[in-house]
């Protein structure tokens, strides 16, 4: 059985009228509606009102590149957990082959196949120009144009999207004859901070070196004795 | 799930979802970080998801988790509390057509996410008053209050002041 609807109750109702009302509710409403001038306009106000917010609200624009991104990161997630699935099913299975044969058998049930058509793909996706613009693709990323160290990007420099600790986060490779920089770029809100694990590093094939500016953080991994070779020389402007 | 399935999630659901972020966050960067976190976190509890048509607000609770996780800590903004506000003057006209985005986003960045995210959710147009709820973890009726009292604040903020009516124009016909 419907109720009547009056004008006070049609204004409360309005702000329930999208999907929160029951169709006896909605049918009452609208009956309202349909004989009162006044609470029509009403609703026809609130309903324009609300529309011109929800478009301006939505009117966001998605980075270009950005779903190819994504499906990039997933595909790694999907393989990492699909690995972790595996190897727990067969957990008990392996810590058994492993009492028999040793660690070297769980190894090998979890380690992936190598394959260099992968391997190239792989590497096609993560750098995507050569020689590209880096303050044009900075900006393009909403990444800052100005970056800590004072590179120079007139020898051959690639960018695209490189792993940092597991995540997929832009980079900037730089190529000096035999020797190789990276640059990670990524918002400090994306890793634990801490000062201690920040310092300066040298591993065996590699140095490493952080920088922190404007929320960012800077991790550049390079090949060479210094990251001179890298900069631009003394005196030389952009 | 099969990649097909999880480019298909991908597809259908990235770009509402990196809105939902921005408007959030505020930031672009920040944005793509949420919403590639959230699908990251999506593909690995897609197992318990019960209700395949449940998935967007699904996706859309992750986002939120995750951006209250990192900025728990976070001061960096002066959020106001709609409490503290006051009284909100009456605009003397609606929104104009063209709402400038930049503005809107100011306006939601200075409140604070308890009263920003059912605004967003409220104008991201399949959320009704119970999917807000849900999202929020929130009885209804403490949505429908902060929803009024953020909606009034929004339009208030982003029409022009009452005393617009003063500088030489006509009030409008009938007063």
């Amino acid at each position: 059985m419907g109720f009547s609807v009056d004008c006070h109750l049609s204004r409360l109702m309005l702000a329930f009228r999208r999907s929160d009302l029951t169709a006896e509710d909605a049918a009452s409403l609208d009956a309202h509606l349909g004989g009162c001038a006044a609470c029509s306009a009403a609703a026809r106000r609130e309903i324009a009102v609300d529309s011109r917010i929800a478009s301006a609200m939505t009117a966001v624009p998605v980075p270009t590149g950005f779903r190819e991104r994504l499906v990039r990161s997933a595909e790694g997630v999907q393989r990492v957990a699909w690995r972790r699935r595996v190897a727990a099913r067969a957990g008990w299975a392996a810590l058994a082959a492993a009492v028999l044969v040793g660690f070297a058998g769980y190894a090998w049930w979890t380690k992936p196949t190598l394959d260099s058509y992968a391997a190239g793909n792989e590497f096609d996706r993560q750098i995507e120009y050569a020689n590209a613009d880096v303050p044009a693709w900075l900006k393009d990323r909403g990444l800052p144009e100005q970056l800590p160290f004072d590179f120079d990007f007139r020898m051959p420099t690639f960018t695209g999207t490189g792993q940092l600790h597991g995540r997929d986060v832009p980079v900037i490779m730089l190529v000096n004859g035999p020797h190789v920089a990276r640059v990670f770029i990524a918002r400090e809100s994306a890793f634990h901070i801490q000062p201690d694990k920040l310092i300066d590093a040298q591993t065996s094939r590699c140095k490493a070196t952080i920088a922190r500016q404007g929320g960012f953080v800077y991790v550049v991994l390079y090949t060479s004795d210094t990251l001179d070779v890298f900069l631009k020389p003394p005196g030389q402007k952009a | 799930m099969s990649s097909l399935s999880v480019r298909e999630l991908i597809d259908s659901h990235y770009q509402p979802l990196f809105r939902y972020a921005y408007r959030l966050s505020g930031s672009s960067a920040d944005a793509e970080d949420l919403t590639q976190e959230t699908f990251g976190k999506a593909i690995q509890r897609l197992a318990q998801l019960r209700q395949a048509e449940r998935v967007k607000p699904w996706l859309f609770r992750i986002l939120r988790n995750e951006y209250l996780r990192r900025v728990r800590d976070d001061r960096r903004h002066r959020l106001t509390p709609l409490e503290q506000l006051g009284e909100i003057p009456q605009p003397a006209a609606d929104p104009p057509a063209d709402i400038d985005p930049a503005t809107l986003q100011a306006v939601l960045n200075e409140l604070d996410e308890t009263f920003r995210t059912p605004l967003i959710l409220y104008y991201f147009e399949d959320f009704s008053y119970r999917d807000i709820a849900e999202q929020m973890d929130l009885p209804i009726g403490t949505v429908m209050s902060r929803l009024a009292r953020a909606k009034a604040h929004l339009r208030a903020k982003l029409s022009p002041p009452a005393d617009a009516s003063a500088n030489g124009r006509h009030p409008p016909d009938g007063f």
